[in-house]
């Protein structure tokens, strides 16, 4: 009998994040996507009509991970896409779609919810060590009120905030900066590194801007920040990576900052910034590029879109999505990086074709 | 250059076309109705004709797809059989004159159609004011620049005719509507809901065009017992139908409906996408990786809602395939280069699958007879166009089921 998934899931989280060659990597993911690609068939009749229709079926075997079915990410918008009994759901996640869009709904249950807690654990605590520090959580208390339906913000919050000894919210509810707790807080931790966590555009919009207004930096306190959530907002606002981790040192008082590039469709296997910053799988996930035209894989160096793989969604089909996301893949196991594993970049959304309907003459600057 | 014409309410509305005139708004509704002419002028046949020479001439327009489609509809021989057409509901005791000033709101779909909407009026004698999306394109601007050469050289011709732009703004639309004797409505459903509550002159008439689909009808036998070289003609129709305005006008395809025994029906859709996709690429050069993702997202959507059970996804087109025909349909249009393909037992059992929102049936390998009765059939249904594949986007002045004619005219009775 083969070992099940989350036998291989608890497997890999007694060992290293970044441990695995890719050699044997592959072939342990690979035995856990192909279980969970027959589990989800059997259990989900959506995504069953998937595999039917877009791939002929399953296989009777899958020789890689780029065989394997995939689903694109805006299903999740579209349909309710559900591996176990509703009554089985133990939390739902929501995309923070743009007003007026449609939210992706992700259902999990008790173990995937605990899965996806435990990877992110073990992932942060390679870059953290197992110390919980004190943390500041660079956005407001009401983004995790309701704790049966998260926005993708909530649960980054929520998964991050395990990490914390004590966290504190450093705004208001009205997005204002709260010197008086954060000030109070980084005194009565003095010479303590520091975790300060939120996402990128938050980030820079309602702290490493206001700091930067009343010309108040936060005392040296050589802890870390950790940030994500996509560049699209911060490139209207022309500040780029280098950029944002300067003013980030300088105005937090922090020594590193750390990206990383996640999902709410795939919490947990999240994909932290190596050491000569591309995005990294960890052992949990993988990712592969493919060719928008034909779906294709591609190898490495050639741009499209990406796959990414996470053994880690058990109630939900979503353990291998196609993204909207343009990127490539730039190499795996290379000691440069410092991990094994394959790394990429991702070089924002695919460019929305704008479709001009009969019904807009007056739509927009109409 | 464009010119700002102030009006009295100080309206940002820009004259386009003829350019630098300084004649105001005022100006211009005082005395454009003054300006009809009778209707197939011999000199507004000549100006058209010139703009068809204009615009064939174009080193970018005569290489457009739309562009060449358009300088070849105004070219003479085409103006010379709409006439011949109009003549004929000439009869003793009535006259037909032009309607007066016509106001046009045109669409941004497609991006030629307010060139095609002013010919017609124009013919008919008429005083015109064309209203153009803001939202140009550079084949908008070449167009624009090409009339307004005509404009420049004909001057007296061209007079009471404007092609104009605004924003979001009703006071002109009022003010517009509030003058002419014709509004004519482009754009769908959201701009004819707009517009109906803009109050019209209480003389005036309205000619609005909603939201259409569109749709093809192929006999699979006849396709796929078809030579190779016609086989990959139809595919190459189909592709000039569906590959200029990104498959968005109204009368490109979405769906094909294909005649006859399910398995017949699979493999010609498997024979017609290979040739389609290589008509598309040839039509469309680079595929658009946007679009790409757009009908990934449509194909497999209807997948995954069980309306579709194969899927094939290609550069420059993707298909599905519906076991239902009556599911096939998807509810917004994709678009991009995307057909819904389903079978059906025969040509009669489309009529039944319509409704008024449809508009234009594209056929290959029906009999006359079949195409006469999907005609008829689909005609009381909703549709109101059956014509060959490859001729979905010639525009004409019978359109959505209305006689242009009769819009742009008016009769008087002699006795």
């Amino acid at each position: 009998m083969t070992a099940t998934v989350a036998e291989i899931v608890d497997q890999l989280l007694a060992g290293s994040s970044y441990g695995l060659g890719s050699g044997e990597k592959q072939a342990v993911l690979l035995s856990a996507l192909d279980a969970l690609t027959r589990s989800h068939y059997e259990r989900c009749e959506i995504y069953r009509r998937v595999v039917d229709g877009a791939f002929g079926g399953l296989k009777e075997h899958y020789e890689t991970l780029a065989d394997l079915p995939f689903v694109p990410v805006s299903l999740f918008k579209q349909f309710e896409l559900r591996s176990v009994p509703a009554d089985a759901v133990f939390r739902v996640l929501t995309s923070s779609g743009t007003t007026g869009q449609a939210v992706s709904r992700i259902f999990l249950d008790r173990e995937t919810a605990a899965h996806q807690g435990k990877a992110l654990v073990r992932i942060m605590q390679h870059f953290l060590g197992k110390d919980r520090l004190p943390m500041v959580i660079l956005d407001y208390a009401g983004v995790v009120k309701d704790r049966q339906s998260f926005s993708a913000r909530g649960a980054g919050i929520l998964g991050l905030m395990q990490f914390g000894r004590q966290p504190i919210y450093a705004l208001r509810e009205d997005m204002s900066f709260d010197w008086e707790t954060v000030d109070t807080y980084l005194k009565a931790h003095q010479g303590r590194p520091v975790l300060f966590f939120g996402f990128t555009y938050m980030v820079w919009q309602h702290v490493i801007e206001t700091l930067r207004r009343a010309d108040r930096k936060l005392p040296t306190n050589r802890g870390v920040l950790i940030h994500s959530g996509g560049w699209k907002k911060l490139e209207e606002v022309r500040v780029d990576g280098a950029t944002f981790n300067t003013e980030a040192r300088k105005w937090l008082g922090v020594d590193r900052v750390l990206n990383f590039y996640g999902m709410v469709e795939q919490v947990g296997s999240v994909f932290f910034e190596n050491d000569i910053g591309a995005l990294h799988a960890p052992v949990f996930a993988d990712v592969i590029v493919r060719d928008p035209f034909t779906l294709r894989p591609l190898p490495a160096g050639k741009r499209g879109l990406i796959q990414a793989l996470s053994i880690l969604p058990q109630s939900y089909p979503g353990h291998s999505l196609l993204t909207e996301d343009l990127g490539e893949w730039v190499g795996e196991d290379d000691p440069r990086a410092g991990m094994n594993g394959r790394f990429f970049r991702v070089y924002g959304r695919a460019p929305r074709s704008e479709m001009r309907g009969c019904s807009d003459t007056y739509a927009q600057s109409g | 250059m464009p010119n700002q014409v102030k009006t009295p309410d100080t309206l940002p509305l820009r004259v386009l076309v003829p350019g630098g005139t300084s004649e105001s708004l005022d100006d211009f509704l005082g005395t454009a109705r003054a300006l009809t002419k009778e209707p197939f002028a011999p000199e507004r046949i000549m100006f058209l004709s010139s703009v068809s020479q204009g615009l064939l001439k174009h080193p970018r327009l005569r290489r457009d797809p739309a562009g060449a489609a358009l300088g070849f509809w105004l070219r003479r021989a085409n103006l010379v059989a709409f006439e011949a057409d109009f003549r004929t509901r000439i009869v003793a005791g009535r006259y037909l004159v032009p309607t007066g000033l016509v106001f046009h709101v045109t669409p941004a779909n497609v991006d030629t159609m307010f060139a095609y909407s002013w010919a017609l009026s124009f013919l008919a004698g008429n005083a015109n004011v064309v209203r153009l999306t803001t939202r140009t394109s550079p084949l908008v601007e070449d167009l624009l620049e090409c009339l307004n050469a005509v404009f420049v050289a004909h001057s007296e011709t061209c007079r009471g005719n404007w092609f104009v732009t605004y924003g979001h703004d009703d006071a002109i639309t009022g003010r517009l509507s509030a003058e002419c004797d014709a509004r004519i409505v482009w754009g769908g459903d959201e701009t004819v809901r707009r517009l109906r509550a803009v109050p019209l002159n209480p003389h005036a008439a309205e000619r609005s065009f909603a939201s259409k689909r569109s749709l093809s009808v192929i006999t699979a036998n006849v396709f796929l017992s078809a030579a190779e070289a016609v086989r990959r003609q139809v595919a190459e129709r189909m592709a000039s139908d569906i590959a200029p305005f990104g498959q968005m006008a109204c009368s490109s395809p979405h769906v094909v409906y294909w005649v006859g025994a399910g398995e017949d029906c699979r493999l010609a859709v498997q024979a017609f996408g290979s040739y389609l996709e290589t008509a598309m690429g040839a039509k469309l050069g680079d595929a658009d990786f946007g679009w790409a993702v757009r009908r990934l997202n449509f194909a497999f959507g209807a997948v995954a809602e069980g309306r579709a059970d194969e899927l094939s996804h290609q550069p420059h087109t993707t298909r599905v395939f519906s076991p239902e025909a009556n599911s096939a349909e998807f509810t917004e249009p994709c678009g991009a280069g995307l057909l819904a393909h389903t079978t059906v037992g025969s040509v009669i059992s489309v009529p039944l699958l319509l409704a008024r929102h449809h508009q234009t049936i594209t056929y290959f390998g029906l009999t006359n007879a079949e195409r006469d009765d999907l005609a008829r059939e689909a005609g009381r249904a909703g549709a109101d166009r059956v014509v060959p594949i490859g001729q979905a986007l010639d525009f004409g002045p019978y359109w959505d089921g209305y006689d242009f004619w009769s819009d742009l005219t008016r009769v008087v009775v002699v006795q």
